[in-house]
């Protein structure tokens, strides 16, 4: 297999795995009867997205810097469906690693 | 990490889009898609120039960078970006693959969908930014 679809495969699964804990937790917070989110959670999601934000326009810009290396150099580049993948996957782990970060750490 | 270092990173993000956009218009050919991102991506530019001198001088002055309240709106209009920007490239990558192929619309190149997303990141930050800070909905 391609190794840049291996990487979109496991990035996807790390993303629907992130994403469905999110929900599963937030799911038990409801049935507990307690608010699925107060003020420190939406703070800590607040500011991991907005890391997340900046990562997304690092990736689009280094993906384009990538495609003129490749070019340049005889690699492949990257397809339109590679950056469209890259620039929902790396944002969506890096919000993920931030929220648990800013989860243990405090906002 | 202290304000100098801040306002040099900011100063890397601008030159770091500089070069992209060289870059990207060495690639483009002379087609009516590139004038319209040209006029906005001079745009986007010149603010963020702009926002970057202003910082600067608030640093020579001794006066700080950034207050609570930006922070807030930098970090609500990060939020809503960010969840806006998964939608709106999906849209691009299926548009890409097979809306533009199934109506006979030109086929974007990767290129454009670079630039795209880089634009419409860049935009609607600015938007929501603004928007914030005259509604003043931080919390």
């Amino acid at each position: 297999m391609d190794p840049a679809n291996l990487a979109m495969i496991i990035g996807s699964l790390v993303v629907a795995g992130g994403a469905s804990f999110l929900v599963f937790k937030n799911f038990k917070a409801i049935k507990a009867g307690l608010p699925a989110s107060d003020e420190l959670s939406e703070k800590q999601g607040y500011k991991a997205a907005y890391f997340a934000y900046l990562s997304s326009v690092w990736v689009a810009v280094l993906a384009l810097w990538f495609n003129v290396f490749a070019d340049n150099s005889g690699l492949t580049q990257l397809n339109a469906g590679q950056v469209v993948g890259a620039v929902v996957l790396i944002p969506g782990i890096i919000f993920l690693g931030a929220s648990i970060y800013l989860n243990n750490k405090g906002v | 990490m202290n304000e100098k270092m801040k306002n040099y990173l900011g100063f890397g993000i601008v030159v770091a889009v500089i070069i992209s956009v060289l870059l990207w218009f060495s690639f483009a050919e002379s087609n009516l898609i590139s004038l319209p991102f040209f006029g906005i991506l001079a745009t986007i530019i010149i603010i963020a120039i702009w926002a970057l001198k202003r910082k600067m001088d608030s640093v020579k002055s001794g006066v700080p960078v950034e207050d609570e309240l930006s922070k807030k709106l930098m970090h609500k209009a990060g939020y809503y970006v960010f969840l806006a920007s998964i939608y709106v490239t999906l849209f691009i990558g299926v548009f890409e693959e097979n809306i533009a192929e199934f109506f006979g619309f030109p086929m974007l190149e990767v290129h454009h969908v670079t630039a795209m997303i880089v634009l419409f990141l860049a935009i609607s930050f600015m938007a929501s930014y603004f928007y914030l800070s005259i509604k003043g909905n931080v919390e």
